[in-house]
């Protein structure tokens, strides 16, 4: 029993690391300038379709591969920000938002029209993924490597954005924006940054997608961030600490749903899950850890 | 009960309704008279999807809330009204395992109709009383929430839906001439209520909460009233779509139809009805054009590729456009009876 | 210093301020005043360029109208604004870090914060706290050091007694007496005129997005009638 217990406590944390990190990537955009990035799971997929290319070219080295997937979601989600999202910085957040649903429609197709609309096979990271047996307790080598490359990814970005100037002065600016500005911070280098921050997260989490799934598709990124999106909003949108929350509680709530809901029922998981979404939130409307927001009513 | 404020605002959108009437229908006796059979077809669903649309934009357009269910509730009506109006014969056969008896009773397209509106209504009612609490983002989530639990019992619960397998044998109930019909009439319901002292409140409103809240507004009700009146329309629409075409199932009612609908609402400018029916024509023609270079056609002896992806492309660029040069769509705050009333300037 | 030429601000169609002109010589303090709605902190925003504006802003032999917020801030101009805007959630001294964006020179700006913690202890204090936690009069001191980090040419100083006790107002206009005395180039936006003529070198009255009168403090003192109507000054 307490075997079985720690195995899907340690399910539960695998899933709930990787909503927490596509959330963390959609909080940071969303607490500086507002945007609900729906886009962000096409980040993710071009960190797959970067890998299916690397592949392809013969990279053999997984260092390489690794690393030049991170770096293709970066440059992604600072080129999205650069062409799509510049325009619509100021404007209100639904335009923000249908802007955000119009750039993913785009890509998805894009993938489709440019690759092909079919999965195809991208095994570069079954590498990470062997099994481990602790006494009666049988778990994967991934779901230990997500867990602790986020909880990494969540030290570094608390370090930086307690220690760095460009890590405080974004924090500054998910209060106060234009004060920001009014210290003569570049509005372009934070939100570049935010967005560069983002693509990193979703970098990581491509990776460990590919590493389980083993095929890069069009839509890879859609689900995972459909979830992410919310356990943002369960955490308080904007909120960094509250998309972790949000991200990890997802994770629980879907590995407990598994246990619970008899097997005839595994497919309505995503149903239950988002009913009990729909009620946390009629509970708390801002979300758990909603983000304090002030700002001077002139200017 | 008073439904509009002064005789001016019922006379706009009596004029401004009855002028996108007249271009509806006539578009659609075009089609009657000088369509192929085919072409039938491709415009009985433009015309389900202009009343998606307007349903959306009775909603949309008076909270400037984005709501992504739409479809869904376009799903439960089709569902719904297929089960009820089905032959028992062919129920036993598509659902031998239906639960509650759902197989063992048949009734007439009109009662059918009837359940499936007051049904989903009361279903969009009751979600309403959670969304009309949120605000912007948390309401949008739950919306999408909405859409992602109905699908995934669309899918899931074969016994009543058949998932991803086609619900077949539900009778042809209407042709083209009576969703020209029902467009008209529902053209008239949401430009009356846009028009209505609800609507003009609800807009208010949605540019300013609190604002209207110190004046005595409640907005709660008022939406509440738009998010039920719109599953309505939306319900409706799904009716249509299962009288018609005989067979549903529910891959249709998901995320591709959701932004398919919403790049028509957006287009035309999600405010206005006539921008919701203006939008509407404008994807479905563009899009046609579209589905034809998808096919890699041969065209003056050039042969295209094949394109597969490219009417997504085009349904996102619209939005994306649309959002970055002029958020209010084509035609903003216009409706089709300014061209010939003159209405107060706005400032 | 900073020369404002025919400067006109708009609202969307709507115009605020209206063709107006004034001058801050390198050293002066300079106020601005007038009622409630007239103008005051459109004008600071579009020194700042923050909002809609017409005209021409001239800053040390530089035409700056045109020029992006931050570039602007980087010429040397600060801006302590209306309602103090301090960074709530972060800490006293990640405050002033910020405001010292601008800085080349770290090391010193380092020990200007050490030097602003001196003068307010309570600032030195609490400097780990976070800024929201501040008293009115706390947050109104951290927002001129805040503003005095990125060593600028000009202060624009937007009603900085606003919503103060009077014995906390005393200070602030106390500390911008000891700014003034220190060479610092200033400009004073007010709603308390008596405080603020007694310290500026020159005034303009604002009213409707005009200025309807200006000069020294006995100018202005004589137009008296006309004074007390639109600021309260008592003859």
């Amino acid at each position: 029993m307490i075997d079985y217990v720690v195995q899907q406590t340690l399910n539960a944390l695998s899933f709930g690391a990787e909503y927490a990190l596509i959330a963390l990537g959609l909080a940071i955009v969303f607490s500086i300038m507002g945007l609900v990035n729906f886009a962000h799971g096409e980040v993710i997929a071009i960190g797959g379709y970067s890998m299916m290319v690397m592949a392809a070219i013969a990279f053999k080295n997984p260092i390489i591969i690794i690393v030049g997937a991170i770096f293709a979601a970066v440059i992604m989600a600072i080129f999205l920000e650069r062409i799509a999202f510049r325009p619509v910085r100021y404007a209100d957040a639904t335009t923000g938002l249908l802007t955000a649903f119009g750039v993913s429609l785009i890509l998805q197709n894009l993938f489709l029209l440019l690759v092909s609309p079919r999965p195809i096979a991208v095994t570069s990271m079954y590498f990470l993924d062997w099994p481990i047996k602790l006494g009666t307790i049988r778990i994967s080598s991934l779901q230990i490597f997500e867990t602790l490359a986020t909880l990494l990814a969540i030290l570094l970005l608390v370090l930086f954005l307690k220690r760095s100037f460009l890590g405080i002065a974004m924090r500054a600016a998910s209060l106060d924006f234009e004060m920001v500005r009014l210290m003569g911070i570049r509005a372009n280098r934070v939100i570049a940054t935010a967005f560069a921050i983002s693509g990193l997260l979703a970098g990581i989490a491509a990776i460990f997608i590919i590493a389980r799934r083993g095929a890069v598709d069009p839509t890879l990124g859609f689900n995972p961030v459909l979830k992410a999106f919310v356990a943002c909003v369960v955490g308080g949108f904007g909120s960094l600490p509250g998309a972790v929350l949000g991200g990890f509680l997802l994770g629980a709530l879907e590995v407990g749903m598994l246990v619970i809901l008899p097997q005839s029922y595994g497919g309505m998981k995503d149903a239950f899950v988002f009913a009990v979404i729909a009620i946390i939130l009629v509970w708390r409307p801002e979300g758990i850890l909603s983000p304090q927001k002030e700002k001077g009513d002139k200017i | 009960m008073k439904i509009f404020q002064s005789s001016k605002s019922f006379h706009q959108a009596f004029w401004g309704a009855t002028l996108l009437s007249f271009i509806i229908a006539l578009i659609g006796l075009l089609v009657i008279f000088f369509g192929e059979r085919y072409h039938l077809r491709l415009v009985y669903a433009a015309y389900v999807n202009l009343l998606v649309v307007l349903g959306l934009q009775v909603f949309m357009g008076n909270t400037n809330i984005t709501n992504l269910s739409h479809s869904a509730f376009m799903g439960l009506g089709a569902y719904i009204a297929a089960i009820c109006v089905t032959p028992v014969q062919i129920k036993k056969l598509s659902l031998p395992d239906a639960p509650w008896g759902l197989n063992t009773f048949e009734l007439d397209a009109l009662s059918s109709a009837l359940i499936s509106l007051t049904l989903t209504g009361f279903l969009a009612f009751l979600t309403g009383l959670v969304i009309v609490r949120l605000s912007g983002i948390g309401a949008t989530i739950v919306t999408i929430a909405i859409l992602v639990i109905v699908h995934s019992i669309f899918m899931h619960r074969t016994d009543i839906f058949k998932g991803k397998q086609a619900f077949f044998g539900i009778p042809q109930v209407f042709d083209l001439t009576s969703i020209i019909i029902i467009s008209i009439a529902v053209i008239f319901i949401a430009r009356f209520f846009r028009e209505s002292k609800w609507g003009i409140q609800l807009r208010a409103s949605s540019d300013d909460e609190k604002s209207a809240d110190a004046m005595g507004v409640n907005i709660f009700k008022l939406r509440l009233l738009a998010w039920t009146l719109g599953g309505l329309i939306l319900a409706l629409s799904g009716i249509c779509y299962a009288y018609y075409l005989g067979t549903i199932s529910a891959r249709p009612f998901y995320f591709s139809h959701v932004f398919l609908t919403l790049a028509m609402l957006i287009l035309g400018g999600m405010r206005s009805i006539t921008g919701a029916v203006i939008g509407t024509i404008l994807i479905t023609f563009g899009l046609e054009g579209v589905r034809f270079m998808e096919t890699g056609p041969v065209i003056l002896g050039l042969k295209f590729p094949e394109m597969l992806g490219l009417s997504g492309i085009a349904l996102g660029a619209v939005i994306v456009i649309i959002m970055v040069v002029r958020n209010g769509g084509l035609v903003g705050n216009f409706e089709i009876e300014q061209v010939f009333i003159k209405t107060r300037k706005k400032i | 210093m900073l020369f404002v030429n025919n400067l006109s601000v708009f609202y969307g169609k709507i115009k605020v301020v209206h063709n107006i002109n004034f001058t801050i010589e390198e050293g002066s303090c300079v106020s601005l005043l007038g009622p409630n709605g007239a103008g005051k902190t459109s004008t600071i925003s579009s020194i700042l360029g923050t909002v809609n504006s017409t005209g021409t802003i001239n800053f040390c032999n530089e035409d700056i109208s045109k020029i992006q917020t931050e570039e602007r801030i980087k010429l040397g101009i600060s801006i302590a604004p209306e309602g103090r805007r301090v960074f709530s959630n972060l800490s006293v001294y990640e405050n002033l870090y910020i405001g010292s964006a601008i800085r080349k020179d770290r090391e010193k700006a380092d020990r200007e914060i050490e030097e602003w913690f001196n003068v307010f202890p309570i600032l030195h204090e609490r400097k780990d706290q976070s800024a929201g936690t501040l008293s009115g009069g706390e947050q109104q001191m951290l927002t001129i050091a805040r503003a005095l980090m990125g060593n600028p040419k000009i202060l624009l100083l937007d009603e900085p007694s606003l919503g103060l006790a009077p014995m906390i107002t005393k200070k602030v206009f106390e500390l911008i007496e000891k700014l003034k005395a220190k060479g610092i180039t200033i400009l004073l936006v007010e709603q308390n005129a008596t405080e603020a003529l007694k310290l500026a070198d020159y005034s303009y009255i604002l009213n409707s997005g005009k200025i309807i009168a200006h000069g020294d403090r006995n100018e202005i003192l004589k137009k008296g009638d006309l004074m007390s109507s639109l600021t309260g000054v008592e003859n």
